[in-house]
Parts: structure tokens; sequence; C-alpha cells
């Protein structure tokens, strides 16, 4: 059997993001990167090969020309094979287009297994897995911190992350797609040796007319939602000590970060006066009728 | 028909923080649309959350009941709740970005094959009435506004923790429909296995919505115990100060400060901490800080919201008493 796994070039948003016009950002001059959850899901798709009972581990990709080098990566992890679809016609897709250009060419794969990251670093809407999981009409199971795959009885058991650490057991037969979080497993190093490997083996392309699309169903055209304008949050403030103070505050002050001075409350009473008082400051912010 | 209509996250028939949240964001966008606010709540037995819903503002209340549906189960409440949006067509539909609340936005938006816009922290509205959808993205750098033309519902979800609460907004009764969808349970690929309930022991900090750490005043090994409680009642974790590992009362990966990590949880307790600027690096961007220590001038208590005089050996289990008694008293009403 086969694993799919889905990944994205996304540029590295450790790197200075700047707004052009109005619309768009810089995103030509910035380094780029395999989407950091994707790189953990071809992780955990070598391992599972690795272990045996899968035979190989097709990488899929829409993007830019570029992003041959986020499959190359790939490639060098242990990806016995990268598709890369690739056609101006594919720009400005969101998560609705991209799902339609990935599940044409994924359909015409073998596979019981489609892994993804659970988001992307980039706009985080972290929603093609659903989409492309309802093209292709299987089932999703999302925010895998921990998975176990069964080949024999063809089922796939996953624990999904929830708030305050909890966690769900979900157990879904196979095919189907699994979106994984960042911490599932440690993205292994890769040596310079097998990067250099890598990059000799052969991508295969696809653009729209190879896929059978037709462009009204792709890019801006496909998409549901449309990106109208960017913003800068609010600047941080940065701290500046105060110069009347002695070196030493203001020392100690640019070490703790720059507090501003709470007015605390301080709770005055018995412990048990306290506590009750307390509690009833910290009780969920109920409504009010 | 012209409503706008919020997805309600509960526990036993109790609405989550999230949930008032929503409502408050919900009637401010019907408020400018000129629509009717309609609250769905999905669960089992929870006839409840239509009573606590009067004059909050929600015109009317969806209740969706069944027994299949106590937990949140993704297939049957995406089911369920994609054909009530099919049946009803409401213009906008507002969930919150919870683990939870995600899955099943993003799990409506596929099968309704429509957009979704999640993590939202404004909202908006332009010329046409189009809902402007704001939220961070490249990693926070950048804000960016999304709208989702010719589709409709407007799928959208908001990031827990961004929306003031507001109160009493209406003298109106709730109007409450219940419906009991009906399901084939062995139509549904996916089971639920089982549930694991965090551990405040092994829980990563990084995860934590509350903290409850210790420092030098709690003095021994034993006494963490009582933190320990305390954070089981509050939900959260334990962690500590320097000295506290040092002492080994807790594991490295506990330690919060310059040395170890930094946490920003909704809630962090201090106790026994004197809050060296080091400790207070850790932690001083959490929401709500309480300090729990003996001596009224130390530093702790300059970053703290709220905070207790007191010998916390006495203070904490009283602490950890009065809210399983509150949590005790919620449960009966």
């Amino acid at each position: 059997m086969n694993i799919v796994v889905c990944v994205k070039q996304v540029v590295d948003t450790q790197s200075p993001i700047k707004i052009v016009g109005e619309d768009s950002i810089n995103s030509p001059d910035l380094p780029r990167v395999v989407n950091p959850c994707d790189l953990v899901a071809v992780e955990e798709a070598i391992q599972l090969k690795e272990k045996g009972g899968v035979e190989e581990v097709i990488v899929v990709s829409m993007g830019p020309p570029s992003a041959e080098d986020a499959l190359h990566r790939c490639l060098a992890i242990g990806a016995n094979k990268a598709l890369l679809l690739c056609d101006s016609a594919f720009d400005d897709s969101d998560s609705y287009a991209t799902a339609i250009v990935l599940a044409k060419a994924i359909s015409s794969l073998e596979y019981r297994l489609i892994l993804c990251g659970q988001r992307t670093a980039d706009t985080g809407a972290g929603q093609v897995g659903y989409y492309l999981a309802e093209m292709l009409d299987i089932p999703i199971i999302s925010g895998a911190v921990k998975m176990e795959v069964t080949f024999d009885s063809g089922k796939v058991t996953v624990h999904r992350k929830l708030e305050r650490g909890n966690r769900e057991i979900l157990e879904v037969p196979l095919p189907a797609l699994v979106a994984v979080e960042e911490g599932l497993n440690e993205p292994r190093y890769v040596s310079r040796r097998a990067v250099l490997a890598a990059k000799r083996m052969r991508i295969e392309q696809r653009d729209i007319g190879r896929l059978g699309l037709e462009r009204e169903g792709v890019g801006l055209m496909g998409s549901k939602t449309k990106v109208i304008s960017f913003s800068r949050p609010k600047p941080k403030q940065i701290f500046v000590p105060d110069s009347d103070l002695p070196a030493m505050k203001r020392l100690e002050q640019v070490i703790s970060g720059g507090l501003k001075q709470k007015r605390s409350n301080i709770i005055s009473g018995s412990p048990q006066e306290a506590a009750s008082k307390l509690a009833e400051s910290l009780a969920p912010r109920v409504h009010s009728t | 028909m012209d409503e706008v209509w919020v997805i309600l996250e509960q526990r036993a028939g109790v609405l989550d923080d999230v949930s008032w949240e929503l409502v408050s964001q919900g009637r401010g966008i019907a408020d400018k649309l000129n629509q009717r606010l309609c609250a769905v709540a999905i669960g089992s037995n929870i006839a409840a959350v239509g009573k606590c819903l009067d004059h909050s503002g929600v015109d009317e209340a969806y209740l969706l009941d069944n027994p299949n549906l106590d937990t949140y189960s993704c297939e049957l409440h995406t089911h369920a709740l994609s054909r009530l949006i099919q049946e009803r067509a409401p213009q906008i539909v507002l969930w919150g970005t919870t683990p939870n609340g995600s899955d099943f936005a993003s799990r409506v938006a596929a099968k309704l094959r429509t957009g979704l816009v999640s993590n939202c922290v404004a909202f908006d509205l332009d010329e046409q009435g189009l809902l402007l959808q704001t939220r961070p993205s490249y990693g926070g750098k950048v804000y960016s506004t999304i709208i989702s033309p010719n589709t409709k519902p407007q799928l959208t979800a908001v990031r827990p923790g961004t929306t003031v609460i507001r109160g009493l907004r209406s003298t109106k009764k709730v109007k409450v429909t219940k419906m009991s969808p009906q399901f084939d349970i062995n139509k549904f690929s996916i089971r639920v296995a089982d549930f694991i309930e965090a551990d405040p022991l092994t829980v990563s900090l990084e995860e934590a919505e509350v903290i409850v750490a210790g420092g030098r005043g709690v003095g021994s090994d034993e006494s963490f115990g009582l933190l320990e409680e305390l954070a089981k009642a509050l939900g959260g974790v334990v962690a500590g100060s320097r000295i506290a590992v040092d002492n080994r009362w807790l594991p490295r990966e506990k330690q919060v400060g310059q040395s170890g990590k930094t946490v920003k949880p909704r809630l962090y307790v201090a106790c026994g901490i004197s809050g060296s600027s080091h400790h207070i690096l850790g932690m001083k961007d959490s929401e709500t800080i309480v300090a729990i220590n003996t001596d009224p001038d130390a530093p702790i208590f300059k970053v703290a919201d709220m905070g207790i005089v007191g010998d916390l050996l006495e203070v904490v289990p009283a602490l950890t008493d009065e809210i399983r008694r509150r949590e005790e008293a919620a449960k009966v009403k």
C-alpha cells in the first residue's frame, strides 16, 4: 500500500514580512521552507514505511516551480516519488480551490492513507485536508499527536489534541486522511549527501491540461474566499526604562521585560474568607441575567 | 432566512465561556444587518441551555437533542448541523476556534462545499453587507481581511478570548425550538474509542490554560500535593520556580522563568513565589495572575492582578475546597 503526503512550500514566517500595496506581501523576496506541520507528516509516513507494510510514499504539492525545492527536501528524507501540480492558473487559490487540484491529482494514485499538516504557517487556515477528504469521499481525522496504523485490519487509531492537554482516541477504517500536529514526531536530520542525491531525482509535473481541470474551477475563480487586504497588528510597545531610576533598578526592569506594575487587588481576611473572595472573582465569566 | 447563527459549546448543559463570546459577537453582527440572532446547541438533555439564554440577546435557540450527541462526535454533529443549515439557510454561521469548534466548522464547510474563515479577531461589514473577516496570518505578523463572496451561508470562526462579553442585552425571553435529529449510526466510519483526561502532572506547560506554580514557600515535596489538588480543581497543571526544581520537588520541564519556560496561560497562580525578575520574565504575559505569599512586600504582588497575603498551606486548601464547592453548586442548579 502507498501513503500520499500533501505538502506546501511556505515563506519562512521568521523572516521580515512586509505588506506591499494593500493586498499582497513581499513573498518573492522571502526564504521558503516546507511547511513545518507537513514535514512532520512526511516524517510520519517515512517512519511507517520503515516499519514495513508500506510500498511507496508519494509527496504531492501544488505550487510555483520553486516548490520543487520543498519536494526535493521530502525526497531527501526518504519519500519515493514527488508530484508537483504547477500552473499559473492555480495562482491565488484558496483552501477550496487548492483541494480541487489536489483531489484531482490524488484520485489517479493508488493509496490507503493520506497525511497532511494540521495547518500551514502562512495563511494558517487548516482547511485543505477537510475539503480534500470530502472530495475524495474518505473520512478525515484532524489534530493527530499520536497515531498507529494497522495495515492488516486496515485501520488507523489517532490521539486527537483537545484543550488543556486532554486527548480523544479515534479509530477509522482505511482509506482515510489524517491531519497531523507538530509534536507527533521530530523530523529527522537530513545529511548533505542525501540532499544532493535527492536533487538529482526527477519531480513529475502536472499542469492544468494534464490534470484535466477547467480554468473556472481553480485559482481565484474557483475559490470560495478572497483576501481583500493586509494590515499590521498593533505594534508592541517597546519598553524604555525610567531614566530617573538607579542603574540597578533599570537593569532589573529590562531583564524582566519591562513590566508595567499592575494595580493588584490584595484580598484580606482569614484564609477561608480570602479563598472565598478569590474564588468569586475567578468564577467563569457567567452571563448575568 | 435572515438569521445569524452561533454554534454554542456546552458541557452537561452548562455553556462554555466561548459560547458567551459568540453570543456577544453574533448579536453585534445581527444588529448591524438587522437580522435575528439564533443560537444552536447540540447535545443530550440540554433543555437547561435554552433557559440560560433568556435575556441574552438571542432571539431563538435551536436545541438539537439526541443521546448520541452527548459529547462532540465529529461526523454526527456535522451531519445534524449541515442538514439544519440546508433547511433554514442562515446568512452567517459563527463558531469558536476551539479544537472541537474548528474541527466542526471545517467539516461543515467541506460538507456544504462552501468557504470558511477561522480564527477571526475582528469583524466588519462592507457596503453590500458582506462580512469582512480579519484574522492573523504569517505567524501573527500580519492581519488579513477576507471575504466569502458568492457563498451562502458565510461560515466563520472566532478566536476565543478576543471578544468582550456584554451583559444583559434584551428583556426578551428566548424562543426555544427543540429538535431531535435521527441518524443511522452504521453509516458513519469514525469511532470515538476513548477520552484521555489530562493529568495535571504530565500536561506540557505550553498547552495548559491554568498553571498553579510553587516556589520556595511551598517548602516540601509533600506540600506540592496541595498545589496539585488546586490544579486539578481548576483544570490546570502544576509548575514551579527554579528553587522548586533545584530542590527536586518538580521535574526540570516544569520550570517557569528565564532558565525555564515562558508561559502565557489564562490564569497563573503563584504560591510561595517571591517573584524574582527571572521568574517574572517567564509568566508576566499570563492573562490573570494571582499571588499567594506571606510577605506583603514580595515583588510578585506588583505583577499580580489579585493577591492574598497569607500562608499558602492554609490558603491553597481553602481555595481548592471553595472551587470544588462552587462547582458542585453549579451542577445541582
